[in-house]
């Protein structure tokens, strides 16, 4: 037990000594920036009044290379936790078009990080939510991607307003449709309902008409256009299997039965007959009286179908069943 | 104010347009009157938007109230948006609405020390779209400002105010806390005395709404059960919430429930839960169906009985209910955008008795309002449903026994010891029988909506009586007479049960 103890503690020295010697190598600005760059990742994040002290005058040093800027902000994660002036510092940097992106994309990912553990990041909350707003239109498409997703989780009223004028063609649409359906779903109480039925009447896309639908199941007025949809042997497999499922969440009895009844129509393809089953087996049969003519006929599936997922799929249904 | 035009705005109004409205309130001598519909959590302005263009035009208007003067019947909306809201625009609006008042109550102080609660976390940058309503702000700045406007007023909370600029790991700006602290600190002694107190969450109701007209309302329960809601209030003193289970905040739905249990305490403690019960309403029948309303209610402590339940009122009532309550809500299609925290309490005569809204309503009074409402019920509550059921059994008796024949005159005068007298048949005595009976069954096509059968038997009866009088024949007069009975006595049975049938769908 002993020996097994000093290999462990030997171990844990040559690791803190190799740690030391990064950190070294990485505060030397005599040190070529490559050989710099590749002692950062093995520094970790700076400990100690003194490193963190020199860590931050790398980081504000503005002559200094933009990658080990960025390398000093990422061993700095954990003062973003306690650190208010820092955290302006940094929210700063993330809105400031003219920096180097490389810093500016450590900002962004130092941010999202101390989200979950920072105390001191709620003080600036409402300068970090004009800095998102302002990356909606960064030349930087990560950036971008990021403001939205972020804006988009908190429900920003300013946001869900472009995603909205995007989708009614009033303006450039900040992303693509489907996403931008995607995003305005964080938010129930988006005026997007009659938005959402136009897209699936004129879909600029199949994508956009799927997510549409799914986001249609919310609303209980939409309940016979999802039935309509599931029922319509033109509509793409995939949209009816999308309708199904939303059904699912509004009226599970009529969902059910709807589903055994695209089942049984041998004109449906074999993979949406799949995927219904698979769906009626996980999501069970609430409310339909068990029908063994039904459970035979999926019986007669499973050993006789040409699809080998509708087999399986019609064997998974069984099991759930029995 | 003479030579006024007339201002209107559409429903459909724009955003600005709405800003523009309210530039032109601003000289107007009823301007007052209608920022107050404007506030309603209904006014038609709002129908059809989503949640968040209704927040910013609502914190807009607060915001104007500042510059252009804050009437104080405006002061329940305000508060209310301190108190329950989470939005920083909402509450930024609010908070400056307060500085707009000649003489603010000190205790708006507590008001603006829960909207700071409610915003900390999550606080945001907001700008109020007009020029002279000032650059982006946020609602934390704001409340801090207007606290400082209060000035000595806020002496009375300093302590709340020095932890509020103490606490470890507060999630404040350092200069917030820095100002809190100097409020705290302050050496200006508060005023000698308040002018005005915060007002009630209890609400001016109309005497006309009366019995709300709830008597065809339809409703089905957390266990899928169906009622009808006056039939279940009659007799009891019933205290109805509205709230809906998708609400995303948790200042008011989720805690109007929870402090409806904490209402079953207090009246189990106080020997009332057989006389009393609660409601629970939703705004999103559509959508709650029996099984989210279940778990909603349990999971926040609520039990279920008999009397204590959670509604959702058939799709073809629902509008009906609204109206008569006077609901605060506001829908964008079948999404509910905004709507205020409310609770109402109804008579043992299903009357409205009292109304809270928007503010949290005060359990003690809440109380005592059933409490008085209890002292005035005199008749037990299975008493109550029983007599607002007779009268079509009362009318069917009248009928069965309303003499059809002269041998039906010579027996009751017979009875009457007036035997022997020969009494004319007078011809007016068929047509009033067919009227009386035509009577009876438009009471029991009302009172039997959904128990067909009785209809019919009731149908059945009246044609049994009348073939049986032109035809003279005693056996179908009296399977008639038996049949009109019946289908009244049945009715009363099935109402004083509750008991309706099963239908497909509420909606």
């Amino acid at each position: 037990m002993s020996t097994y103890r000093d290999e462990q503690l030997k171990r844990l020295d040559a690791v803190r000594l190799a740690r030391e010697n990064a950190v070294q190598i990485f505060f030397d600005s005599k040190e070529p920036t490559p050989v710099r760059l590749k002692a950062a990742p093995s520094s970790g994040t700076f400990v100690g009044a003194a490193e963190i002290e020199r860590g931050k005058e790398i980081f504000r040093d503005s002559t200094e290379d933009s990658e080990v800027r960025a390398a000093a902000l990422n061993a700095l994660s954990n003062e973003l936790t306690r650190d208010e002036a820092l955290v302006h510092e940094v929210i700063a940097l993330l809105a400031d078009a003219q920096a180097a992106v490389p810093l500016r994309l450590m900002a962004m990912s130092t941010l999202q990080a101390s989200e979950f553990a920072s105390v001191v990041l709620p003080r600036a909350r409402a300068e970090y939510k004009r800095a998102l707003r302002g990356l909606l239109d960064d030349p930087s498409p990560t950036l971008q991607q990021f403001a939205a997703e972020k804006l988009a989780v908190a429900r920003d009223r300013d946001l869900q307003d472009r995603l909205i004028a995007g989708l009614k063609g009033q303006q450039r649409p900040l992303v693509s449709a489907e996403l931008a359906i995607q995003y305005l779903a964080n938010d129930l109480h988006a005026e997007t309902l009659p938005l959402l039925r136009d897209i699936v009447a004129k879909p600029p896309s199949a994508e956009a008409k799927k997510e549409a639908l799914r986001n249609l199941a919310k609303d209980p007025e939409s309940r016979d256009l999802l039935v309509a949809c599931l029922l319509d042997p033109k509509e793409e497999p995939e949209t009816r299997h999308v309708c199904l499922v939303g059904l699912f969440r509004s009226d599970p009895t009529l969902s059910s039965k709807l589903g055994r009844q695209v089942v049984d129509d041998p004109a449906t393809p074999d993979e949406l007959r799949a995927a219904i089953l698979n769906t009626l087996a996980h999501l069970g049969s609430h409310g339909v009286a068990s029908d063994s003519a039904f459970d035979a006929r999926v019986a007669k599936l499973a050993s006789e179908a040409s699809s080998e997922p509708l087999r399986q799929m019609a064997n998974t249904y069984r099991k759930q069943r029995s | 104010m003479a030579g006024e035009a007339v201002v209107a705005l559409a429903e459909a109004a724009s955003e600005a347009e709405f800003r523009a409205h309210l530039e032109r309130l601003v000289s107007r001598s009823d301007r007052e009157p209608r920022l107050l519909e404007l506030l309603e959590e209904s006014a038609p302005v709002y129908r059809g938007r989503g949640s968040s263009s209704v927040i910013r035009m609502r914190a807009h208007l607060f915001a104007t109230l500042e510059r252009d003067g804050m009437p104080r019947s405006t002061l329940p909306f305000v508060l209310a948006e301190l108190e329950n809201g989470r939005e920083a625009y909402g509450i930024a609006g609010a908070a400056r609405a307060l500085r707009g008042l000649d003489d603010p109550p000190a205790q708006a102080t507590e008001y603006l020390l829960l909207g700071l609660r409610n915003i900390q976390q999550h606080d945001d940058a907001v700008t109020f779209g007009s020029a002279t309503l000032g650059g982006s702000t946020s609602a934390v700045h704001e409340i801090v400002a207007t606290l400082t406007h209060l000035g000595a007023r806020v002496q009375p909370w300093r302590d709340r105010l020095l932890q509020l600029a103490s606490q470890k790991d507060s999630p404040l700006p350092g200069a917030t806390r820095a100002q809190l602290e100097r409020l705290a600190t302050s050496s200006e002694p508060p005023p000698a005395a308040d002018c005005c107190s915060i007002p009630s969450a209890r609400i001016a109701h109309s005497r006309s709404r009366g019995a709300l007209g709830l008597r065809r309302i339809v409703a089905s329960d957390q266990e899928g059960r169906e009622l009808r809601l006056v039939h279940h209030c009659r007799g009891k003193v019933t205290v109805v919430a509205f709230f809906y289970t998708r609400c995303d905040n948790p200042n008011k739905c989720s805690l109007t429930v929870t402090r409806l249990a904490r209402l079953q305490r207090e009246l189990r403690q106080r020997d009332w839960q057989s006389d009393v019960q609660i409601l629970g309403i939703s705004y999103d029948p559509a959508y709650d169906s029996a099984a989210l309303l279940k778990t909603y209610g349990v999971s926040r402590g609520f039990t279920f009985d008999a009397g204590h339940r959670f509604l959702r009122i058939a799709r073809e009532d629902w509008a009906t209910v609204r109206e008569r309550f006077g609901l605060g809500v506001s829908y964008a299609g079948s999404i509910v955008t905004q709507h205020r925290v409310e609770l109402y309490v109804l008579g043992p005569d299903a009357r409205l008795v009292a109304g809270f809204a928007r503010l949290r309503w005060s359990d003690d009074e809440v109380l005592a309002v059933v409490g008085q409402a209890l002292k005035r019920r005199r008749l037990p509550a299975w008493l109550h449903r029983t007599l607002g059921a007779t009268g079509s059994l009362l009318l069917a008796l009248a009928i069965a026994l309303f003499p059809k024949c002269p041998l039906c005159w010579a027996a009751y005068l017979s009875l009457l010891g007036i035997a022997g007298s020969a009494v004319p048949y007078s011809p007016v005595v068929l047509p009033l029988l067919v009227a009386l009976l035509a009577l009876n069954l438009v009471i029991l096509a009302r009172t039997t909506r959904g128990r067909r059968p009785l209809l019919v038997l009731g149908a059945v009866g009246a044609v049994g009586l009348i073939f049986g009088r032109a035809i003279d024949s005693t056996p179908l007069t009296y399977i008639g007479a038996a049949c009109v009975t019946g289908s009244s006595l049945l009715t009363i049975a099935s109402r004083t049960l509750n008991v309706m049938p099963e239908r497909a769908r509420l909606w």
